[in-house]
């Protein structure tokens, strides 16, 4: 597939005329305007439920001010001032093997496990995306490269477009982590953390 | 936008005025998008927090509905993004570029006989079943598709929208090609027959 056929398949697509056209392109524009929207049930203009929602939610996001609460404090059960602390205790102590794991982790060092290539996307599994992620621009922006990492839900990724021909330097960078040099020079790699058994 | 630069009670009222006023629009586009009314409204939602978080941003000069229509399509691909599916088809599926042109001239043609008439009927029907099965399986792309027939995107403007990499969304649109050819095969098929006899 050459590049401007997908340009002129997008230009028609997109309702633009260029020199050669592509009937393809313009078919699906026609077809697809052509399409019936589906029927929605009306949607009320002012619904109080909604705004009041709306209005939580902002709250939660720091936009406005919490409101005072207007019940006093209330007084703590003899029950749970034994439970309390003892909650207190477990999860003082699950912290500590949280930070040991995490301690040892960081002594290992990142490690990642190269899964595959769909579609051109490198699949790579790490204990800690996050640090990977950032470790693989850093290491990519020293050899030159300027990729653009993202975060969508729970997947972490980076996009580069590697400048042709790709340097040694970038090569060595890839070869590390065990990545196929992409021979269009788009590099799109995705990091997931281990699936749980 | 005056709420956005003076804060505290001001944006308490501009949220209200604002899901008044945009919320009935978006939802429609956010419930065809995501399918799904809990998500479309709590899209919505999102947005208008974003739109907040954001206004220091806006632009005076520029139409507020495309500005936060901007923000809910990005987080509407935030939602959709999902792992690729695989299509197993080669990118032209099967088809030389000038039989692709051909199918397509012949779905343009105009049918002056009524068994022509039929043909086409029969074609826009086969056409909207797979168009509605795209739009099920694989809301991002045939959304993304959407968008660039209603508001004609250019391929920068794409890239914006996807928050990627030019390589990464030249990609992205090659997938919208392969997959509409993909979802909507038996329309292509058909209308090949019929230029066939």
């Amino acid at each position: 597939m050459s590049p401007d056929a997908l340009d002129n398949w997008l230009a028609a697509l997109a309702g633009r005329e260029t020199e050669e056209g592509n009937l393809e392109g313009s078919a699906l524009r026609a077809l697809i305007q052509a399409q019936p929207r589906e029927a929605l049930m009306p949607v009320a203009e002012l619904d109080p439920i909604r705004e009041s929602q709306l209005i939580a939610r902002a709250r939660a996001a720091g936009l406005l001010p919490e409101e005072p609460s207007a019940s006093p404090p209330a007084r703590v059960s003899t029950a749970w001032r034994w439970t309390i602390p003892r909650v207190a205790l477990i999860a003082a102590a699950l912290a500590g093997v949280a930070i040991g794991v995490s301690t040892l982790r960081t002594i290992k060092g990142p490690s990642e496990t190269y899964r595959g290539a769909v579609e051109g996307v490198v699949e790579l599994e790490a204990s800690d995306p996050q640090a990977l992620k950032q470790q693989l621009i850093l290491e990519l922006k020293s050899a030159g490269v300027s990729a653009m990492g993202y975060q969508r839900l729970n997947r972490v990724g980076l996009d580069a477009d590697l400048p042709q021909p790709v340097s040694p330097e970038v090569r060595r960078v890839l070869e590390r982590h065990h990545i196929p040099v992409p021979e269009d020079g788009v590099l799109v790699i995705e990091i997931q953390p281990p699936e749980k058994p | 936008m005056r709420a956005c630069r003076e804060g505290g009670v001001a944006v308490e009222q501009a949220l209200r005025e604002l899901d008044r006023s945009f919320f009935g629009i978006l939802y429609r586009s956010a419930i065809q998008t995501l399918r799904d009314a809990d998500s479309a409204r709590d899209l919505v939602q999102d947005t208008f927090i974003k739109v907040w978080q954001r206004c220091a941003t806006f632009r005076g000069e520029s139409e507020l509905l495309p500005w936060i229509t901007a923000i809910l399509r990005h987080g509407a691909i935030e939602r959709l993004r999902r792992r690729n599916l695989e299509i197993p088809l080669e990118d032209e599926s099967g088809m030389t570029a000038e039989a692709l042109d051909g199918v397509v001239q012949l779905s343009l043609e105009s049918r002056d006989t009524p068994e022509q008439a039929a043909q086409q009927r029969e074609r826009a029907e086969v056409f909207r079943k797979g168009w509605a099965r795209f739009k099920e399986d694989d809301p991002l792309h045939a959304s993304v598709m959407t968008w660039i027939v209603e508001d004609g995107l250019t391929n920068d403007e794409i890239t914006q929208l996807l928050e990627r990499s030019p390589g990464a969304t030249r990609e992205f649109i090659s997938q919208c090609r392969k997959r509409a050819r993909h979802y909507l095969a038996e329309w292509y098929a058909l209308s090949f027959e019929a230029g066939e006899t």
